[in-house]
């Protein structure tokens, strides 16, 4: 008896740590570069987020070729001179909420948090650590965050010409409408 | 003989003013401005892209496919229109297209359809989430 006990409840505890997992596939990343000759900013609206509560761990994967510019030119020498998104098709990020256990997602409230990890632009890998907010509200949680990237720390390359237009530094704005991932 | 020269110089400038002014406010290409180059299900493009990642890059990134599949889900907001295909995978793979304009009409579920779009890539999942392919600046085929 006490082994069939102890079995429902290893299975339970196993469930219980699958249901711990959120996502979507609807997460937004953004970039915006600002200099005294222009603004550049893109969106890309179809951006995965994988959150895991139980472990902390946090993944975020984007295609390249989905950041929408507002000029088209703008958006093929992106992929074709910066990003080289035929060699480098996708921008991750894989990394981990350090003080997950203080966010209780089965209680409406906000949340923030220290996120690290490693995010992998053009094939170079470079660790940061943010500040995100989380948002729970009625089954959903909502993950925010900002931070800058150095075009050098990814080895992106901006011509001596175009120096003054875009900023060496960029900043990346992340937010994310997560849900709980039922198989 | 220095007037034609300045005449020239002028109209030069002028057709590369007007070539540079073109390129720089060109409208985004969507898929029905592109040659189709595969007609495929979004099973069998998914069994591609799970078999052989690199090779199924290679093969059809950026390229306009017309693909066919069941509609699994759909979003339509302010973000634009997004339709979620299944691949009727093991691993509950889909392939999601983002429509080069909002879409007014609200589609039927788990009927069959067939887009065209851009092939973006592919996203691999974990082993809860299965992959996706996405193709994007999509227009619904006739």
């Amino acid at each position: 008896m006490k082994k069939i006990i102890l079995s429902i409840a290893l299975l339970a505890s196993v469930s219980a740590t699958q249901a711990q997992k959120y996502f979507t596939r609807n997460g937004h990343l953004g970039f915006f570069s600002k200099t005294n000759m222009e603004d550049i900013k893109a969106n890309n609206e179809s951006v995965t987020y994988i959150v895991d509560w139980t472990s902390g761990e946090i993944q975020i994967s984007a295609l390249q070729t989905n950041f929408k510019f507002e000029k088209a030119l703008m958006q093929e020498h992106y992929n074709e001179n910066y990003v080289e998104s035929t060699k480098f098709p996708k921008a991750t990020f894989k990394g981990k909420i350090e003080n997950v256990n203080a966010i209780n997602i089965k209680k409406d409230g906000t949340y923030t948090a220290n996120v690290s990890g490693s995010l992998e632009i053009h094939g170079v890998s470079k660790n940061y650590t943010t500040k995100a907010t989380f948002k729970v509200s009625g089954g959903h949680v909502v993950a925010e965050t900002k931070f800058n990237v150095k075009c050098a720390d990814h080895n992106i390359k901006i011509e001596a010409n175009l120096k003054n237009n875009i900023s060496e530094s960029i900043e990346i704005t992340a937010k994310a409408d997560l849900t709980e991932l039922k198989k | 003989m220095l007037k034609k020269i300045v005449l020239f110089l002028v109209i030069g400038l002028a057709v590369g003013l007007a070539i540079g002014l073109y390129l720089y406010n060109k409208p985004h290409d969507t898929a029905a401005d592109i040659e189709i180059f595969e007609e495929i299900s979004a099973h069998d493009l998914y069994a591609k892209f799970s078999m052989d990642q690199k090779n199924a890059l290679a093969t059809y990134l950026n390229k306009n496919l017309l693909v066919t599949g069941n509609l699994e889900s759909f979003v339509q907001d302010s973000s634009g229109t997004k339709w979620t295909l299944s691949t009727q995978s093991d691993d509950l793979g889909v392939v999601t297209v983002t429509f080069a304009e909002p879409l007014n009409q609200k589609p039927t579920l788990n009927q069959s359809v067939k887009v065209q779009g851009l092939c973006a890539g592919f996203l691999e999942g974990d082993e809860l989430l299965g992959g996706e392919i996405q193709l994007n600046q999509a227009v619904v085929a006739q």
